[in-house]
């Protein structure tokens, strides 16, 4: 009975997993990992407002063959799934000409000046000519006829010739606004499809949305996983079996880590808000750690000595375990979520494997090959004092890149086409998000940031502040009209002009609409949008100079790259915070439990992290993700010091520590040979760790 | 001065060279006579006023209007109108029913076609005009919002 009762637990998990599937929660949602909740709030926010939902069409050229293919593109976009409006004139829409014709004396620009008889009289003297000499048509405006009223509607932050759209040189343009954002990944693969379509039948058609990076870049990211994941497990198989030589133990060993991931996982992902898929990726690789419990028993023969317990493995997972228990608390999701995943199944497997593993018949390993330290070993404290000189030499020359982007999959030939397309708009502008407690309350706040911003584009480029239109109308209701008509009407019948021809001139200055209720909502087709979350108003504004509204507490910069860097930024002091919490800790249990090899044990740590980030101030720069790399290293160091410190068979420790090693590096130091640089970044962390944890074993004293 | 273009989007429809305009100006209740050549090329169009020595050439976007040999220059607002309406003119010629759909609709009234604006164009124009014979455009006539008309009259080609 006892040795079945590995697979009896893995039968059990796998029940629980069936039983209480329908309560497991995985979120997808990447930005919830690293963000603090109120920039995802605010993410969310913009996302809803349709920033990062635009994609630019275009078509090469000035032609009739280019306008001719830009009608036609333009007509098929639009019936895709997934398209919200499709935009290539600078001619307003039906809702928002309507607007413009309703609202013209509030809108256009009016000369109150008080013309006198003589000026009247020249201005209508003007138009007579040119309507009697022009060669060309020149039709008289009955209703404004002194041309007292200049409406300007060129406001658009886009480039045009006439009344078309055009990117630069380049040729004609098409704004598109999606239903699509980057992280929908099927929709967006979707449209992606279906707009390449489109497309491939036009020569010198070239498109850009934000989410071609997702669907791009995904399928690469998922081809490079791919082989890492055969690499890895092809690597992980060959060195338990190559060691092991059973299959039984084989299966148990792997039954044993299997079983504890998904006790984790089940754990994690029923009673854990938004636990992330990364977190379950991460945590999942972690586990592996484990099976340097494995390899310690059975290389000290401790299953065939039936002991109860080993204080250096006991040891060595207290240690960890107070590492991930401290990392738990971290304010970064994703380091938090992945060390509670760790200190989950950590203890599962260090339970299994010194306390199921000694009832399943394990036979004793034979030592063939005996481990022999090199030739000259180094001192400890010399050791210690090298570490401590390259880890100051890091901070001096440590340089931290918050770019996000730098871990991403570096898409040249789509970051080419995004840098073509960033000509499209004849200012550079910056998205804020505007928030207000009122739609009115709103309006005021963006003719704010437009008195600060010259060059902004947001409500307040179409839309008159209450207090602009309380003047406006004052203006207009203080001018004299009825004098000015009767004045034109006398001096044009003199001129030669029809009676009363202009006897309807200036009436549509009588009744004026109110500029309270002005639908916001017909400006989608120029992508400004109104979002009303509970009582309050959210809309995005394109501003020249972020520095001119810093002071503004209700406008917040929506630039991902800003917002990351700043999470980035937070995330290395909050790390560094911790990482010194876990050290003094770490020290503690070290003094507690080694004593008088307190160096010796403490180099474990000191030594890999001062070697991996001397390369890296050294060759390159520090990411975030070499962080969490730098938290699996002190993981998997403290328990090689607390063996090799504390143990009196040095050849079959090494040989445990050795074959941990080149587990642990099949698991993550394969990512070296990533080309993403998020993965690639956690594999050289973890291959540099490995390779100086190995010189400790073979060369320190 | 859009509503001219719009005459001549309809002329070139009729591949005629020559044309004669009558103007009627509500304004001053007085009509004036206007005569001239227009010629395509690929991507653009001219148009000439032989006995005013007047001249418009557009080509691939690009305007300029002659008087005599003096370059005129025209304000960006009225360059942009121009510009569009050249565009429907060589649009048209090109045979480009797509764009006559789109923006009248069409029915027809004593053997003449009605074209009635839709949206944009209801703003300036009433209705227009049209007569064919042997399925090239002879005679038409545009209606505009401030009761102003032009009439177009086709030369044969044997007047020519």
């Amino acid at each position: 009975m006892m040795k079945r009762i590995n697979y009896f637990i893995f039968a059990l998990l796998l029940l629980s997993l069936f039983i209480f599937k329908d309560s497991i929660h995985i979120s997808t949602n990447l930005l919830a990992l690293f963000a603090p909740k109120e920039s995802v709030e605010k993410l969310y926010i913009a996302n809803e407002l349709g920033y990062s939902k635009e994609m630019f069409i275009a078509v090469k050229g000035f032609d009739r063959r280019a306008k001719k293919d830009l009608k036609q593109i333009a007509e098929k976009i639009e019936r895709l799934k997934g398209i919200k409006n499709v935009v290539y004139t600078t001619l307003p829409d039906q809702k928002i000409q309507n607007y413009f014709n309703q609202y013209y004396p509030l809108l256009a620009t009016f000369d109150s000046t008080k013309l006198t008889k003589e000026e009247i009289k020249k201005r209508l003297n003007s138009l007579f000519i040119a309507q009697k000499h022009n060669f060309f048509y020149t039709p008289i405006d009955k209703n404004d006829p002194l041309k007292l009223f200049v409406m300007n509607r060129n406001t658009l932050n886009v480039g045009h010739k006439g009344k078309y759209l055009i990117l630069a040189d380049y040729g004609y343009l098409i704004k598109v606004t999606t239903d699509v954002d980057p992280s929908q990944m099927e929709a967006a693969k979707r449209l992606y499809k279906d707009v390449k379509s489109v497309i491939s039948s036009y020569k010198n058609v070239i498109a850009f949305a934000g989410f071609f990076y997702s669907v791009e870049n995904s399928a690469k990211i998922k081809a490079d996983v791919k082989w890492i994941v055969i690499l890895s497990t092809i690597l992980l198989l060959t060195i338990y079996f190559g060691m092991l030589r059973s299959v039984k133990l084989l299966m148990h060993t792997t039954l044993t880590l299997m079983s504890s991931m998904i006790f984790a996982a089940l754990i994690c992902t029923t009673t854990i808000e938004n636990f992330g898929v990364l977190s379950l990726a991460f945590g999942t690789s972690l586990t592996a750690v484990s099976i340097d419990y494995f390899f310690h028993y059975y290389f000290h023969s401790f299953y065939r000595k039936k002991k109860v317990f080993d204080k250096n493995v006991f040891l060595g997972y207290l240690t960890t375990l107070s590492a991930f228990a401290i990392f738990a608390f971290i304010p970064v999701p994703m380091i938090s979520q992945i060390s509670i995943f760790a200190l989950l199944s950590l203890t599962f497997a260090y339970l299994v494997f010194t306390f199921v593993f000694p009832f399943l018949d394990i036979q004793e390993h034979r030592v063939k090959n005996i481990q022999k330290p090199f030739k000259y070993r180094v001192p400890a404290y010399v050791v210690t004092l090298f570490s401590l000189v390259l880890l100051a030499y890091s901070a001096y020359h440590l340089r931290f890149d918050n770019d996000i982007r730098d871990l991403d999959y570096q898409n040249i030939k789509l970051q080419k086409l995004q840098a073509v397309f960033a000509n499209a708009n004849k200012e550079k502008l910056s998205p804020v998000m505007v928030e207000a407690s009122s739609q009115k309350e709103l309006l005021q706040r963006v003719h704010l940031l437009a008195k600060r911003s010259a060059h902004s584009f947001s409500f307040a480029t179409f839309v008159p502040s209450q207090k602009e239109c309380d003047i406006q109308k004052r203006r207009l209701k203080e001018y004299d009209f009825k004098r000015l008509k009767n004045i034109i009407n006398k001096e044009a019948k003199q001129l030669g002009f029809r009676e009363n021809y202009f006897s309807l001139a200036y009436d549509f200055t009588d009744k004026l609409p109110s500029c309270e209720h002005i639908d916001l909502h017909i400006f989608q087709t120029y992508n400004l949008a109104l979002y009303q979350k509970g009582n309050k108003f959210y809309s995005i504004a394109m501003v020249d100079d972020l520095n001119k509204i810093k002071d503004l507490q209700f406008a917040t910069p929506m630039n991902a790259q800003v917002i990351f860097s700043k999470v980035a930024n937070q995330m290395l002091r909050d790390i560094l915070l911790y990482s010194s919490i876990v050290l003094i800790v770490i020290i503690a249990l070290l003094i507690f439990s080694v004593r008088e090899r307190f160096f010796y044990a403490l180099n474990y740590i000191l030594f890999p992290l001062a070697v991996s980030l001397g390369i890296i101030a050294t060759f390159f720069a520090l990411n975030i993700m070499n962080l969490f790399a730098l938290i699996i290293l002190i993981a998997i160091g403290i328990d090689y010091g607390i063996y090799m410190s504390a143990s009196q068979q040095k050849s079959k420790t090494m040989l445990a520590i050795k074959y941990s090693l080149l587990s642990t590096f099949a698991a993550f130091g394969v990512l070296i040979f990533s080309s993403i640089t998020a993965l690639n970044s956690i594999g050289l962390v973890i291959t540099l760790g490995c390779t100086a944890i190995y010189l400790l074993i073979k060369g320190m004293r | 001065m859009k509503y001219l273009f719009i005459l001549f989007t309809l002329i070139c429809s009729l591949h005629a060279e020559g044309f004669h305009e009558e103007r009627y100006s509500y304004a001053f209740d007085k009509t004036q006579k206007f005569q001239g050549d227009i010629q395509f090329s690929d991507y653009g169009v001219k148009i000439v006023y032989n006995d005013l020595n007047k001249s418009i050439l557009y080509d691939d976007g690009d305007l300029k209007v002659y008087d005599g040999k003096k370059l005129l220059s025209l304000d960006e607002v009225q360059e942009q109108r121009m510009g569009v309406f050249l565009d429907i003119l060589i649009l048209v010629h090109a045979d480009d029913t797509q764009f006559i759909k789109e923006n009248f609709s069409i029915s027809l009234e004593d053997g003449m076609e009605i074209l009635t604006p839709k949206e944009e164009m209801k703003q300036y124009l009433k209705k227009i005009e049209l007569k064919k014979a042997d399925a090239k455009i002879s005679f038409i006539k545009v209606y505009f919002k401030n009761d102003d008309t032009i009439t177009i009259n086709i030369d044969d080609d044997e007047t020519n």
